[in-house]
């Protein structure tokens, strides 16, 4: 799971939930693949992304410090950008935890896959 | 006020102030003191009987007046549009209190002036239901009168006598009790007369009806006067695609039912009558029992007429299998008839859909190579660097699209077999229920849901999961859906029919759980025409026998777009039949959708 994944996930699918946003992360594996970089690709994706969630993820995983407290503008310089890169697409959680802010529902993280499946009887 | 009409408006009879107040409630018309043109007259409608031509008999002799009679059915009143006061009032000085309608055995009829007009009764339609045709002047005169000395309606054994009506049958007796016939034993003894046959070989060869429904059965109904018969089907699995019927003797308006749409139509005397596609398979038929009919007149009312005496050829070509592979479900016997509840519902999915495909992934997988053309040009659409979910992603296959590198995908499934085919792809993928989709609302540029709505057992679940993917999508969003369609044959046919016999199809039925219910369902045979909506399919591994039942629902024409035509805020931008497939593409025209109920 990269973390542009984990910023589009919710839990509010449970019955009772309002947001379910951002999911807690508990990580017990990670993983870093390098992918080719692209300035025009995280421009395009801050207005996606939901930014307190992102920086909060990405220092529970320890590749937040080089990032800004805000998103940043369109002039910021590729340093920054690149940081952005590796903890938006490259770090992977591969064993874990997604945790219900709300709830405190765990979804297990195994080999790279939440499994976000529920009970019925909790939807 | 002249003293004329003061006279009247005195003497104004309890009957007349009676039909005026109903006429009033009906057309908010009211009973005049003054003169006009326009005459009520009560007693004299057509529940009494009345009738276009009864009604002008006794209406005051006159070289070049012309009066207009309106009937209305079911009302006790009738209209006279007089062509000025003047004749209106020779009307009522004629008939108020008269005994001459000849029809009402010497009770009085009431006349009075009306302050206005009323509408004609509506009339038959204009447009026909799809499918049907009707030939005027189809047989002669004299074709006619031979044709109705073919009868005799003295057979006990083929012919009864049910309702005002009598019946004979050629060919196969029709079996009132089944709504059809026995194939085992046809009326040898009594073929389908040669006059007939002849003027069936015609319609063929002037390319009216195709020479595979050459009818073998025929009823001839003959109606009394004012006779109708109740609405109805023929029945789909036992008769084939067309069929014909010649009207003699009399005209009579049928009315066309499909839905909430009512369609009267006027069956000329001698007309000849093909129905076919929709108006054969997703039609009733009925005829109303009364006296009179309402025809057009050409200008003015139309007429109401007396029901004749009407003998109706009815020819149809009985089935040799009983298999009807029509495309219109509603009224077909051939479809089963599936209803589930919600719990019943999911433990059916979870045992003949999520279950199977868990046991059969990698076997699955290796079969599910091949990306579909037209979601690759859906892909390829899409802006560059969207944001794009898969729901239902299976191995991942959608989501590594040639040369768009920027697409972000993520997929889901329900099978983390699947799942883990996706990950030594090094794509990312999550395992969720498409009817509990964990994702943020509004916030990605598309979505695509190959192969997984047919997999919902209850058109609820299968809206409610359409809902859930277009509220994945921001504003200018698009989704597209694909599902397996009941029709394998359309637009130069499908790669997946391989000429199997249909018929074949209806042959096995497995008898499934699903949570407290027990249903049955047709076994669908591979490379066949579906038999119905609800199937299961069979997957078999080749290395041993055991085989898993999948549950489908294939969609008919239209089906999709109907699970979503009241949601607002959508565009539809395409809608068409892929090898096999129906697909729709919808785009998001605002942020965000009413909000949806889990």
């Amino acid at each position: 799971m990269k973390l542009l994944t984990h910023n589009m996930l919710t839990s509010k699918a449970i019955k009772g939930v309002q947001t379910g946003f951002p999911l807690n992360i508990v990580v017990k594996k990670t993983k870093t693949v390098e992918t080719e970089f692209s300035s025009e690709f995280i421009q395009r994706m801050l207005p996606k992304l939901d930014w307190p969630a992102f920086l909060k993820a990405a220092q529970t995983l320890g590749v937040g410090s080089q990032l800004p407290d805000s998103p940043p503008t369109e002039t910021t310089d590729e340093t920054v950008l690149r940081s952005i890169h590796h903890a938006l697409v490259e770090v992977e959680v591969i064993e874990g935890e997604l945790i219900c802010p709300e709830t405190e529902r765990k979804f297990p993280i195994s080999n790279g896959i939440p499994n976000m499946l529920l009970n019925e009887d909790e939807i | 006020m002249s003293d004329h009409a003061k006279r009247s408006s005195k003497k104004r009879h309890k009957k007349l102030i009676k039909a005026g107040k109903s006429l009033e409630n009906d057309f908010g018309v009211k009973l005049s003191a003054a003169p006009t043109k326009f005459v009520l007259l009560s007693n004299a409608g057509l529940v009494n009987g009345g009738l276009t031509s009864s009604i002008l008999r006794a209406l005051p002799e006159s070289d070049n007046l012309h009066y207009d009679v309106v009937l209305h059915p079911d009302k006790t009143y009738a209209v006279v549009r007089c062509p000025n006061i003047e004749a209106a009032s020779a009307v009522i000085e004629n008939l108020d209190g008269s005994s001459s309608l000849d029809y009402l055995d010497g009770q009085p009829v009431h006349a009075g002036y009306l302050e206005g007009d009323i509408p004609d009764p509506d009339l038959q339609s204009s447009s026909l239901p799809s499918g049907l045709e009707i030939i005027e002047n189809g047989l002669s005169p004299e074709d006619e009168a031979a044709w109705l000395k073919l009868c005799s309606f003295d057979d006990d054994s083929a012919s009864c006598l049910l309702k005002n009506r009598l019946v004979e049958h050629f060919g196969y007796r029709f079996d009132y009790a089944i709504n059809g016939v026995n194939r085992d034993d046809p009326l040898l003894e009594k073929p389908i007369p040669e006059p007939c046959t002849k003027f069936l070989k015609g319609l063929v060869h002037r390319g009216l009806m195709p020479e595979s429904c050459f009818p073998n059965q025929l009823t001839v109904n003959r109606y009394e006067a004012g006779a109708g018969i109740p609405a109805h089907c023929d029945t789909h699995s036992m008769f084939s695609s067309c069929i014909v019927v010649v009207s003699l003797g009399a005209d009579v308006v049928v009315n066309y039912r499909k839905d909430d749409t009512e369609l009267s139509v006027l069956i000329p005397r001698r007309s000849v009558t093909l129905m076919q596609d929709e108006s054969r398979y997703a039609w009733t038929h009925s005829i109303i029992p009364r006296k009179y009919d309402l025809i057009p007149s050409g200008s003015g009312a139309p007429l109401a007429v007396a029901r004749g005496v009407r003998t109706s050829f009815t020819f149809r070509r009985v089935r040799s299998q009983e298999a009807c592979d029509c495309s219109f479900p509603s009224l077909c016997d051939s479809r089963l008839k599936f209803s589930l509840d919600e719990s019943d519902a999911a433990q059916l999915e979870k045992l003949h859909v999520h279950e199977v495909y868990e046991n059969i992934a990698s076997h699955f997988s290796d079969t599910r190579h091949s990306q579909w053309p037209k979601v690759v040009e859906f892909l390829n659409s899409l802006p560059d660097c969207s944001l794009v979910v898969d729901v239902g992603c299976g191995n991942g296959k959608n989501m590594l699209i040639k040369n768009r590198e920027d697409l972000s995908f993520i997929g889901c499934d329900r099978s983390s077999g699947l799942l883990e085919i996706c990950r030594r792809k090094n794509l990312q993928a999550l395992q969720c229920d498409c009817l509990a989709l964990p994702f943020r609302h509004a916030v990605f540029d598309a979505v695509i849901c190959i192969a997984v709505i047919h997999h919902l057992s209850t058109s609820l679940r299968r809206r409610q999961a359409i809902e859930q993917l277009l509220s994945l999508l921001k504003k200018d969003g698009k989704l597209l859906i694909s599902v397996w369609a009941f029709d394998q044959n359309l637009r130069g046919g499908s790669k997946y029919l391989k000429g199997g016999d249909p018929s074949t199809a209806t042959a096995r039925h497995a008898c499934i759980r699903a949570g407290k219910a027990e249903v049955t369902l047709p076994v669908h045979t591979n490379r066949c025409a579906f038999s119905n909506s609800d199937v299961l399919v069979p997957w078999k591994k080749s290395e041993n026998n055991d085989t898993q039942q999948r549950y489908y629902h294939v969609f008919d024409k239209g089906e999709l777009r109907s699970l979503v035509q009241d949601i607002e805020g959508i565009e539809l931008l395409d809608e068409y039949h892929d090898e096999g497939n129906w697909c729709i593409i919808l785009k998001k025209t605002q942020q965000v959708l009413n909000e949806v109920e889990t």
